[in-house]
């Protein structure tokens, strides 16, 4: 069974106004990755999907605010050089979270963030 | 001696803990340093394992004293993968540049007997060191392999992080399963329509109704609901083959169909008074090696081309072996198959082997030196036989007939055991402390 890693205590303070981007690094070598955002503000199908590695705007941040956001990767790493994986979530360039684990605990995690954004 | 076994036998128990979960198998251990050092009996340098560092025993099967440790070791590094470099997954197949191939493949090895016989009676010192990389020419097969797999399972991902991301918030409310599924389901069927569009609406329907049965077993619990996420989660990627998906894949890319070009160059060194300050280059090689990887229904064999150019210092052998005919060169060519069966594998070779010297026969009239060209060739064929213990111990078994060694050329069987250990790469990362939150 493919393990879920869960941080539901994330917390990123943004002022109303500010334009919030989201990004994901691959720190690790050789990850496929697919990460949702759900914006509460857009209709499932439309919330943004990161491949891999890249960024995407999310809106103002006072549209962000109350329930907390939820991202969710999917994480593979099949490369046999590579014994960890490391994936770094960033919130308008801040780091929020580095996401680490090793291969031989799972190849194929899952990752769970709940990030609240706060004045 | 009881002190190297104790190592010996910690080194066994590391690794064998270590590697219960590893998913790279060592193979066979053929160092360009091991090989130049006559270690290791075949000429084929085989391809290096995943590991960032490998390190190999050797051991005389026919010893004089039995069973022992043996004082012949090798080690083999590769630099670049000891730090992260965030490749992705195409960067990681697809290097940029020959420059790039280069800099990732490079591997260096040292290896050290304590065993160099000289003059039949003085045991020496002998260090060899060596270095290798290989190159990979894609081809439009592994191509399409490659974008065939990928493209399957980033659709499964891009469904199962939509999923994810959908169901998440009914999994953390004060609600039942049926709510919880209520909320659920419409999203869970969009996402499977955009992803997989062949799907009848009997599957889809299939599908659903199975997802619903198995949820309602997973013990759904308002509150804090990790467990129950994640075996939901589970079950859609059971459904869409995720791990049948990742497996093959995974292999796909340790067995990659098409050329490879191997090469590489080592050197011994020699301390014939087992002094430091003293010691000679009396031993060079190189090899050149393209491998070419079999597909569809031969895709367990790969077939390998030899090309290893040797050549001496004629004035240490003339000194340190005397009374023993030696050449200047030898040229070995051949080929060899290596045939792959999970666990076992058995590799043959079969070399020819030319060798030619010029030596000293007298003066002429003017009292200057006149040499003789004098040439020879001959054979060698040798089976390897290994098996993963582990996937981080490797045990293998040499039998055959090897090229005349320098010292005693009527000594050519091959009998030889060879113990293979290997561990990941270190990097500094390892060494923080990582805070998992829940599972």
């Amino acid at each position: 069974m493919r393990k879920l890693y869960s941080y539901k205590d994330l917390e990123v303070s943004v002022a109303d106004e500010t334009e919030v981007t989201f990004s994901v690094e691959l720190v690790s070598d050789g990850n496929i990755i697919a990460t949702t955002i759900n914006i509460p503000k857009l209709p499932p199908e439309e919330d943004p999907v990161i491949e891999d590695a890249g960024s995407v705007p999310m809106g103002k941040a006072k549209d962000l605010r109350g329930d907390a956001t939820v991202v969710f990767s999917d994480i593979i790493n099949l490369i046999p050089q590579e014994d960890t994986i490391e994936i770094h979530y960033k919130v308008n360039d801040e780091l929020v979270l580095a996401h680490k684990n090793p291969k031989c605990e799972e190849v194929r995690p899952l990752v769970l963030l709940l990030i609240k954004f706060v004045p | 001696m009881k002190t190297k076994i104790a190592i010996l036998l910690s080194l066994m128990t590391v690794s064998l803990a270590y590697s219960q979960e590893k998913l790279t198998p060592l193979k066979v251990p053929a160092s360009p340093a091991s090989s130049v050092l006559g270690l290791q009996p075949t000429v084929v340098l085989t391809p290096k394992s995943y590991d960032a560092l490998e390190t190999a025993l050797y051991s005389n099967f026919l010893g004089d004293n039995g069973v022992s440790v043996p004082d012949d070791f090798a080690l083999e590094f590769t630099p670049y993968w000891t730090k992260d470099h965030g490749l992705t997954i195409y960067d990681y197949l697809y290097a940029k540049s020959l420059g790039e191939q280069l800099k990732r493949n490079t591997s260096f090895s040292v290896a050290t007997t304590q065993n160099l016989v000289l003059n039949d009676s003085v045991n020496s010192t002998a260090i060899a060191l060596g270095v290798r990389t290989s190159l990979y020419f894609p081809n439009k097969s592994d191509k399409q392999a490659v974008d065939s797999r990928l493209s399957e399972l980033r659709a499964g991902q891009r469904t199962i992080s939509a999923i994810g991301a959908q169901v998440t918030p009914f999994a953390f409310t004060d609600a039942s399963f049926e709510d919880f599924w209520g909320h659920s389901k419409m999203h869970i069927e969009s996402f499977l329509k955009k992803e997989y569009p062949n799907l009848t609406t009997e599957e889809t329907n299939q599908f659903l109704k199975d997802l619903f049965e198995k949820g309602k077993e997973m013990g759904y619990n308002s509150g804090d609901n990790d467990t129950f996420l994640a075996a939901f989660i589970n079950t859609i990627d059971e459904k869409l083959n995720g791990n049948q998906l990742y497996v093959e894949f995974e292999d796909y890319i340790k067995n990659r169909y098409g050329l490879t070009l191997d090469i590489a160059y080592a050197n011994m060194i020699s301390f014939p008074t087992n002094d430091f300050e003293y010691s000679i280059l009396p031993k060079q090689a190189i090899w050149v090696t393209p491998a070419y990887k079999f597909k569809d229904e031969f895709d367990f064999l790969k077939v390998l081309a030899i090309v290893r150019y040797e050549w001496y210092d004629t004035d240490y052998y003339a000194r340190y072996f005397e009374n023993t005919q030696f050449y200047s060169n030898n040229l070995d060519y051949g080929l060899s198959a290596i045939g792959e069966f999970n666990k076992f594998s058995i590799q043959l070779e079969l070399i020819g082997r030319s060798s030619s010297a010029e030596i000293p026969s007298g003066f002429d009239a003017q009292n200057n030196p006149l040499f003789r060209k004098v040439s020879d060739s001959d054979f060698q064929y040798i089976a390897t036989f290994s098996y993963n213990l582990t996937e981080q111990i490797n045990l293998s078994y040499s039998l055959g007939n090897r090229f005349g060694p320098v010292a005693n050329d009527q000594n050519t069987l091959v009998s030889l055991l060879g113990l293979n250990f290997g561990f990941g790469a270190p990097s500094k990362k390892d060494l923080g402390l990582v805070q998992f939150k829940g599972e």
